[in-house]
């Protein structure tokens, strides 16, 4: 009897010394030792900027984004451990990949190119470049088992987390979980959610010194002139600048509105000729064929190359395709028909397109968008 | 005696207890039900769908606007107010097809009765107006930043958007962009209906916006569409819209 007694003091030391905090993630499963006391994150925002929408069911915890933070990092997310969330979404570049379109862990490229997730908490009118899904939870499951993504499965992650000698302790912290077996793909979606909701720009870029905090030579002249045409101000001031039509689709505080737009880049006959369905793919609806979200312009100059499968390597080529006027899709945007000055006398009306000097403001007020801040902030960088 | 005393006691609280229901009666509070649509020329206004339009084929691809203070109007005086600012969107991001949507308002804690009419603001009263995205909670209407133009420090209150051909030659290179917006712009309107509200519920009020009206002048005459396909955005120059917000008198609608 006194050996057994001894065995089981043996064992229960061993265990003890194995579990992340020195104390309770056991063998057995149970994590109830675990201090759990959520602590409210306060997530950090310019003044000028909104409030960030948080749902009611996944409040912000210190506990639930360190956590968050560790997972979009981790490996673990892939079937050969060699891509995490970060792979496609690297701070430096403004949480994008730099690639026309990303590729998973199989080599194999997928169609679309890598989202920014700088203030993508704001994004509540759908993820992904044609809005498939509507929260950031839900979009957190999908790149796991994406073939062309992490192809990995979220039976196999969620064995690998609740045997990993320190995930069951974080997400005890986070959640409340009782036991590692509680550990489901649905809390490692939220905790990644709860880490991108935190992605929210400092305020301290250029543009944002000169339009909220009033330091009128944060701009130069070619960028004031460049900015007036974005967001079409020149008119109003008595400056013959024309509309440039940008700040329709990037607008307020966040600079996209996050709707959905033919912006002409593809030409076809009919909607049923896209390369692309677009937002068609979520919504059915024939005429979404070709549409896709409105990225935020901010960090823009971070996130080449750009549109929705990378065509375009330079801001430059951005602005020639967009000054061209060019009729593309029979549910092409009329806006994209308008950049310019109304050619007069023309019917029906035509619209100039922008000068070389033009373009090259908008592209020099661009840069002014930078937020090197943000993508230096240590709190939003690899814990690894 | 001590037989008349229990009904003596009672009478008071019968007496009571009854006069309590009439005030219930009279506390009684009813639901109303407002249905905004978008028409063209009496029919549901679909997207892409091509309308005859002073001789051409017209179609839309955005509709929606913003109304302040929607009032139910008292026969004696007075009004309830329904909301204080609504954002009716008719061509959502979301559809599932292009049949514009009919959006629906249910308002509860109305007090039942006739009433004379509806009155609403189309736009964003200026008290609002003043403020920009920033100072509303997520799911305010006026949280939307794609609403917002802060070249104007405005919300933009109404965005009808399409294409047309107005040659007839097949291509529709007529590109129609009418957003309006800023304090100038900003009316009310009085649509005098008989509108019934009880406690249980009566049919919807449909509030009726019609393009085609949006886009007649008050002599009849189509407005020139193909000279001002863009309102300019030229806060000293807001002619267009001035001219259009003037039509929605007799664009938009009431019916119960």
């Amino acid at each position: 009897m006194r050996s057994l007694y001894l065995l089981l003091f043996t064992v229960a030391l061993i265990t003890g010394a194995c579990s992340p905090d020195g104390g309770s993630a056991n063998n057995d499963g149970d994590l109830s030792d675990i201090p759990y006391s959520p602590q409210p994150y306060t997530i950090p925002k310019p003044e000028h900027f909104p409030e960030v929408p948080v749902p009611k069911d996944n409040p912000v915890t210190v506990d639930g984004v360190q956590l968050g933070r560790r997972l979009f990092y981790d490996p673990i997310l892939s079937a050969d451990s060699t891509m995490s969330c970060a792979s496609c979404h690297l701070p430096a570049m403004s949480f994008t990949d730099g690639k026309a379109v990303s590729t998973g862990i199989d080599g194999i490229a997928g169609a679309r190119s890598s989202m920014s997730l700088l203030n993508i908490a704001y994004a509540t009118n759908g993820l992904f470049w044609d809005g498939r899904v509507k929260t950031l939870e839900e979009q957190a499951l999908i790149p796991v088992e994406d073939p062309i993504e992490l192809h990995h499965t979220w039976p196999q992650v969620i064995d690998q987390l609740r045997s990993h000698p320190e995930y069951p302790a974080l997400f005890r912290k986070a959640f409340g979980i009782g036991d590692r077996s509680e550990i489901t793909k649905e809390l490692a979606a939220k905790a990644i959610a709860q880490f991108e909701r935190i992605l929210i720009s400092s305020g301290a870029s250029r543009f944002d010194r000169f339009e909220y905090y009033g330091e009128i030579d944060a701009l130069d002249d070619e960028e004031i002139d460049g900015k007036l045409m974005f967001f079409d101000e020149a008119q109003g001031i008595g400056i013959n600048l024309p509309d440039a039509q940008c700040f329709h689709c990037h607008g307020g505080i966040t600079l996209t509105g996050n709707q959905y737009f033919n912006n002409g880049i593809d030409s076809v006959g009919s909607l049923s000729e896209f390369k692309d369905p677009g937002r068609f793919r979520a919504t059915g609806n024939p005429s979404d064929q070709g549409k896709f979200r409105a990225p935020t312009i901010r960090n823009i100059a971070l996130t080449a190359p750009y549109m929705h499968d990378g065509r375009f390597q330079t801001l430059e080529a951005v602005l020639d395709r967009y000054s061209s006027n060019r009729i593309g899709a029979p549910n092409q945007d009329p806006l994209t028909q308008q950049v310019g000055f109304p050619i007069p006398g023309s019917d029906p009306v035509r619209y100039t397109g922008l000068t070389a000097y033009q373009k090259r403001a908008i592209v020099k007020f661009l840069h002014t968008l930078t937020d090197t801040t943000f993508i230096h902030n240590p709190d939003i960088q690899s814990p690894y | 005696m001590k037989k008349l005393l229990l009904p003596l006691l009672l009478l008071p609280l019968f007496a009571f207890f009854t006069a309590c229901e009439n005030d219930d009666d009279d506390n009684e509070v009813g639901v109303i039900t407002l249905a905004f649509e978008a028409q063209y020329d009496g029919q549901q206004m679909e997207k892409y769908k091509n309308y005859d339009y002073n001789g051409f084929p017209l179609q839309f691809s955005r509709f929606h606007t913003y109304l302040s203070d929607v009032e139910l109007l008292r026969a004696e005086g007075g009004s309830v107010r329904l909301s204080e600012i609504d954002f009716i969107e008719f061509t959502p991001d979301d559809a599932p097809n292009d049949v514009s949507a009919k959006v629906y308002r249910t308002i509860a804690g109305i007090p039942p009765g006739e009433y004379a009419g509806l009155r609403m603001g189309v736009g964003v009263k200026p008290s609002l107006n003043a403020k920009n995205p920033s100072d509303f909670n997520p799911g305010h209407p006026l949280y939307l930043e794609s609403e917002y133009w802060s070249g104007w420090k405005s919300y933009i209150f109404t965005k009808i958007e399409g294409r047309g051909d107005q040659n007839n030659d097949g291509t529709q290179d007529l590109f129609v962009v009418h957003h309006y917006g800023s304090d100038p712009v900003y009316r009310t309107y009085t649509f005098n209906q008989p509108i019934t509200v009880s406690a249980s519920g009566n049919l919807p009020v449909s509030v009726i916006f019609d393009l085609k009206q949006i886009f007649t002048l008050e002599n009849g005459s189509p407005y020139d569409l193909p000279a001002n396909p863009q309102t300019s955005h030229n806060q000293a120059n807001i002619s267009i819209a001035e001219v259009i917000v003037e039509n929605y008198g007799r664009a938009i609608h009431v019916e119960q």
